[in-house]
């Protein structure tokens, strides 16, 4: 599985220049925008970059020749879903500490309340988009993952509008609270190991 | 050592194998114990399946030309001239019986093959 | 070392069904026209698809139960398929040498260097043939005691076939119990190097036999209609009619020469057999 991870984090590093653009804009939306939108784009921003290794897997047969080398089929899901949770929440963490230093504030507690929340809620989201990028071919993928992403972005715009005009602590309020945070959590674990067995059970019958 | 085949003769390669080998041992290039390459070693070199050269070896083995010590390879054994003088005697048998074969569909009759025969004998000496 | 047992795989329009026992130390071809199985059959192997019948073991293994240990002894090439056009060479290296623990990236980087491959370009960037050298490099650096070659030398011109050939002899050379199983469709390399033939047309196998006696034994008889008539034909395997002239396959060469000292014939050799086989009855 190592030499799975690190041939994605090898594929993913010739889009750097993507990435740091990317990366970028988000932080300058973190300092004009609300919170929670910033940390819902940079999560779709993350999980995105990362499960578009499954484009390089796919679209040059390289999946066929990976599963000849000392691994196997299970190694390739478990490793991809590792790679892409990781990715995701590295970015979310960056950007949580990237506009917390621009801002000269201290991270509070309610805003790693907030981080934590709409992490699970990508975790969420991840945990339908891998089982649908293993199962189809890169075409039809990117259409289910687009109409995914896009029903996504719904409460994304919607808490933009519906909260610009309260102050941010009390938009999280809102949002947040531990009962909701652990109930939010436990779905997002439930879910990817549903997802996991789901992608395990595709990838074990694929044939090439 | 280099031993010369020639791939698009209708001679098989292993045949070509020995009689090569078979020549050097009659010119002293080898010699009673000498080694012969391995059977990898020289497919490679010749560019022929192994399977190829083992035939070769087998065939020295048979006539009495070489012996093969399981695990260390091939090497020059003329222990039995008698056997090789037997092996001989064998192909030119082999060879006379082929021209016999030969007049035979040519309708060429014994007294005419005797007769071409001691010809050639004739002028050859 | 690979026994497949009545092994079959079913698609819409074609069915593989063989079986076969290769044994330590053998390279062995597969020849066969395009779509005649060869592929398929080296998927099977790998697991690549599933077989609806027959078992297939690799290492006297089920070939899909094999273990990290067991596959980091098999080497593979496939025709079209290696890593990411992305990466480039430095960073297939760090993989390789992450996967498999007897990687020798000594031998890699020498071998990359006497083939010309750039170290620091992306393999999107390689020609065909580098690509091909690459994909055998990848193959056989970690010293695999099985190698799965398909194509391996495709598209390669004659010099850069022969180094590709050159490094598989090293390879048995210094590992005399490796095997080799090689398919391509490039005659003469098999010739050079295979012990062994499997002629697969259709899904299955409709010749295995030595490769000394494919060309010592076997042969193609050319006669006209009436030469046709008159020969014996106890020994003739294939029989094919181009322009009125029949072209006989036998694998009694000795047979025929001695008997027909005045009839055309040829050595037999793997295309000839591939034809024959393929379009005479």
């Amino acid at each position: 599985m190592k030499g799975l991870f690190i041939k994605d984090i090898l594929t993913l590093k010739t889009n750097t220049i993507y990435l740091i653009s990317m990366l970028v804009l988000a932080v300058l939306l973190s300092i004009e925008s609300s919170m929670i939108f910033t940390y819902f784009f940079v999560g779709l921003l993350g999980s995105s970059f990362a499960t578009s290794s499954f484009s390089y897997d796919q679209s040059e047969r390289c999946l066929m020749y990976l599963l000849c080398l000392p691994t196997n089929r299970r190694q390739y899901v478990k490793e991809k879903y590792l790679f892409i949770i990781t990715v995701t929440i590295g970015f979310m963490a960056t950007i949580l500490l990237i506009s917390s230093l621009i801002q000269n504030t201290m991270i509070d507690i309610n805003e790693l309340y907030l981080l934590l929340a709409i992490v699970m809620m990508i975790m969420i989201y991840i945990a339908f988009v891998i089982p649908i990028k293993i199962a189809f071919p890169p075409e039809k993928a990117i259409i289910v993952h687009l109409t995914i992403t896009a029903i996504m972005t719904i409460p994304l715009i919607a808490s933009n509008g519906l909260y610009a005009d309260l102050s941010q602590a009390d938009a999280i309020k809102a949002i947040v609270d531990p009962m909701g945070l652990i109930c939010i959590s436990i779905s997002a674990f439930i879910c990817l190991f549903v997802s996991y067995l789901i992608s395990a059970k595709i990838m074990a019958n694929k044939n090439l | 050592m280099p031993i010369i085949i020639n791939t698009t003769s209708m001679i098989p390669i292993y045949e070509q194998i020995v009689e090569d080998i078979k020549i050097m041992i009659k010119d002293g290039e080898l010699k009673d114990g000498d080694p012969l390459p391995s059977i990898r070693i020289l497919a490679n070199e010749l560019k022929i399946s192994a399977l190829t050269v083992k035939k070769a070896y087998d065939t020295l083995e048979e006539k009495g030309l070489a012996k093969t010590v399981h695990g260390k390879g091939t090497y020059i054994s003329i222990l039995d001239q008698a056997k090789i003088d037997e092996e001989n005697r064998k192909e030119l048998e082999d060879d006379i019986v082929s021209l016999l074969k030969k007049a035979e569909r040519y309708h060429v009759d014994k007294e005419d093959i005797k007769m071409l025969f001691e010809l050639m004998m004739e002028e050859r000496s | 070392m690979i026994t497949l047992k009545d092994v079959t795989k079913h698609y819409n329009d074609f069915t593989l069904s063989l079986s076969m026992d290769i044994k330590e130390g053998a390279i062995s071809a597969f020849v066969g026209t395009n779509g005649a199985g060869k592929t398929t059959t080296f998927k099977a192997i790998l697991d690549l698809i599933k077989i609806d019948s027959g078992s297939i073991k690799i290492f006297d293994k089920d070939h899909d139960k094999l273990d990290r240990s067991d596959k980091e002894k098999i080497g593979v090439v496939l025709a079209d398929a290696t890593f990411s056009k992305e990466l480039k060479i430095n960073d297939v290296i760090i993989i390789l040498e992450t996967m498999y623990h007897d990687f020798d990236g000594t031998f890699f980087r020498q071998k990359a260097s006497d083939l010309n491959l750039p170290l620091d370009k992306k393999l999107k960037e390689f020609s065909t043939g580098m690509l091909v050298r690459f994909k055998v490099l990848c193959a056989i650096s970690h010293h695999p005691k099985l190698l799965l070659l398909d194509e391996p030398t495709a598209g390669l011109d004659v010099l850069a076939r022969t180094e590709i050939l050159d490094l598989l002899r090293d390879h048995m050379l210094k590992y005399p119990d490796a095997t080799i199983i090689i398919s391509s469709h490039i005659a003469s390399d098999l010739e050079a190097i295979a012990d062994d033939i499997y002629l697969i047309d259709d899904g299955n196998i409709v010749l295995h036999e030595d490769l000394d006696k494919v060309i010592d034994d076997y042969a193609i008889i050319k006669v006209d209609e009436d030469g046709y008539r008159d020969i014996d034909k106890t020994y003739i395997l294939k029989i094919f009619k181009d322009n009125g002239v029949y072209h006989l396959l036998t694998d009694q060469r000795n047979f025929y020469i001695e008997n027909y000292p005045d009839v055309v014939i040829e050595k037999g050799d793997i295309d000839k057999l591939l034809t024959m086989y393929a379009k005479g009855e």
